[in-house]
């Protein structure tokens, strides 16, 4: 990830961002979750065939991250909640 | 050798009858020994000999001539195997050793042509590729916790002591699912990362229909304790809760990258560390079956 530029964001102007900025779901690696568990719940919330979901799951273990998902902040917090559902270590922010 | 890439991976079945037997199902039986004559044939090829010829060197040494007999061997019992509609338990055994075999071969000859320099080993991934798929969907069915066994039905194949262990360590997590216990972590991450204000207030809205979901997962899991069989979707669920067994053991353990606990191993650790393991293991079989 290159350097970020510093975030001005104003809670008050909070609800404009869905028009604009688009967000990234994050997935971090962690010691637990099985590779093969990771590329499977890839496959299944996302639809992913196999080889791009290995591929996700590989970038996650082998960069400790992948951007998974991209879109409104309520889709977002979606894709968020399902990976969270399942166990996976997911995160959302802006793509700046 | 026409092999070709594209050509269809086998949907070959192999589904323990209740009379002891295995039921063989194979829709496409004739591609199916083609591929075991295919791995004889890749034995024949010269370049396959001269480098096993230079490679196995000794007093020990298996000549070219002995692979070339397991292979045609394996490929002789696995077509007649594969033909027939069941199998008794020590035939179906002999099968799966016979389909490792042959893959086995097949990794041998492509490391030979690979050596060779010719390039012709990425022709034959697809023959890989088709003599694995055999061998995994036999081997997965002779030795997997979990066995698709027909229309959307699985059978558990889960021991009695696994099935004591997940009903004590579901218990353990249901009363520890709506406190802050240290161990469940793992299951509420900061959505927003390092943005604190923003994690708090997802965590606000989200907890509770996490804390739901998963106490609902842990319900059909502890259902599935008294069964032996169930549906995708209930199994499907039930790999969520018992992935979270695993998330909360393995905090405990304090499991670290290389997949092993790092802290001081302890008496009382002993039973989780099995347990894990254990888990580890069910899990992935669970994704197998889900994978077909």
């Amino acid at each position: 990830m290159s350097t970020a530029p510093i975030e001005t964001v104003d809670p008050e102007i909070d609800t404009t961002e869905d028009l604009d900025v688009p967000w990234v779901v994050i997935v971090w690696n962690d010691p637990i979750n099985l590779m093969e568990y990771v590329a499977f719940v890839f496959q299944k919330l996302f639809g992913y065939s196999k080889a791009k979901a290995r591929k996700l799951m590989l970038d996650v273990h082998l960069k400790g991250k992948a951007v998974v998902s991209s879109g409104a902040r309520s889709e977002a917090e979606l894709d968020v909640f399902r990976l969270q559902e399942h166990g996976l270590w997911a995160t959302m922010q802006h793509d700046r | 050798m026409g092999d070709d890439a594209t050509r269809p991976l086998s949907d070959a079945r192999f589904e323990p009858s209740d009379a002891g037997h295995w039921m063989v199902s194979i829709p496409d039986l004739d591609e199916c020994v083609a591929t075991c004559h295919e791995v004889v044939a890749l034995l024949e090829d010269p370049v396959v000999e001269r480098h096993t010829a230079a490679s196995l060197v000794g007093p020990n040494a298996a000549r070219h001539d002995e692979l070339l007999a397991l292979a045609r061997r394996s490929a002789s019992f696995a077509s007649d195997a594969l033909g027939e509609p069941t199998l008794d338990d020590e035939t179906f055994e002999s099968l799966v050793t016979a389909l490792g075999t042959l893959r086995t071969l097949t990794l041998w000859a492509l490391d030979a042509l690979a050596a060779d320099g010719s390039g012709r080993e990425h022709e034959l991934m697809g023959l890989l590729e088709r003599i694995s798929r055999l061998f995994e969907r036999a081997s997965r069915s002779l030795y997997s916790t979990v066995v698709p066994i027909g229309d959307d039905v699985f059978r558990l194949r889960w021991s009695v002591s696994d099935r004591a262990m997940i009903r004590a360590f579901s218990e353990d997590l249901d009363r520890l699912l709506d406190g802050d216990d240290p161990s469940i972590v793992r299951l509420f991450p900061p959505a927003y990362g390092d943005d604190a204000e923003r994690s708090r207030g997802y965590d606000a809205l989200a907890r509770s229909e996490l804390i739901e979901s998963r106490r609902a997962a842990l319900t059909v899991l502890d259902d599935a304790l008294g069964r032996d069989e169930i549906d995708g979707t209930r199994l499907a669920t039930l790999m969520r809760a018992v992935n979270d067994l695993r998330l909360v053991i393995g905090t405990r353990l304090d499991v670290g990258e290389d997949g092993t606990p790092h802290g001081e191993p302890d008496e009382s650790d002993a039973a989780a560390q099995q347990a894990y393991e254990r888990l580890s293991l069910l899990l992935s079989d669970i994704v197998g079956a889900l994978s077909g």
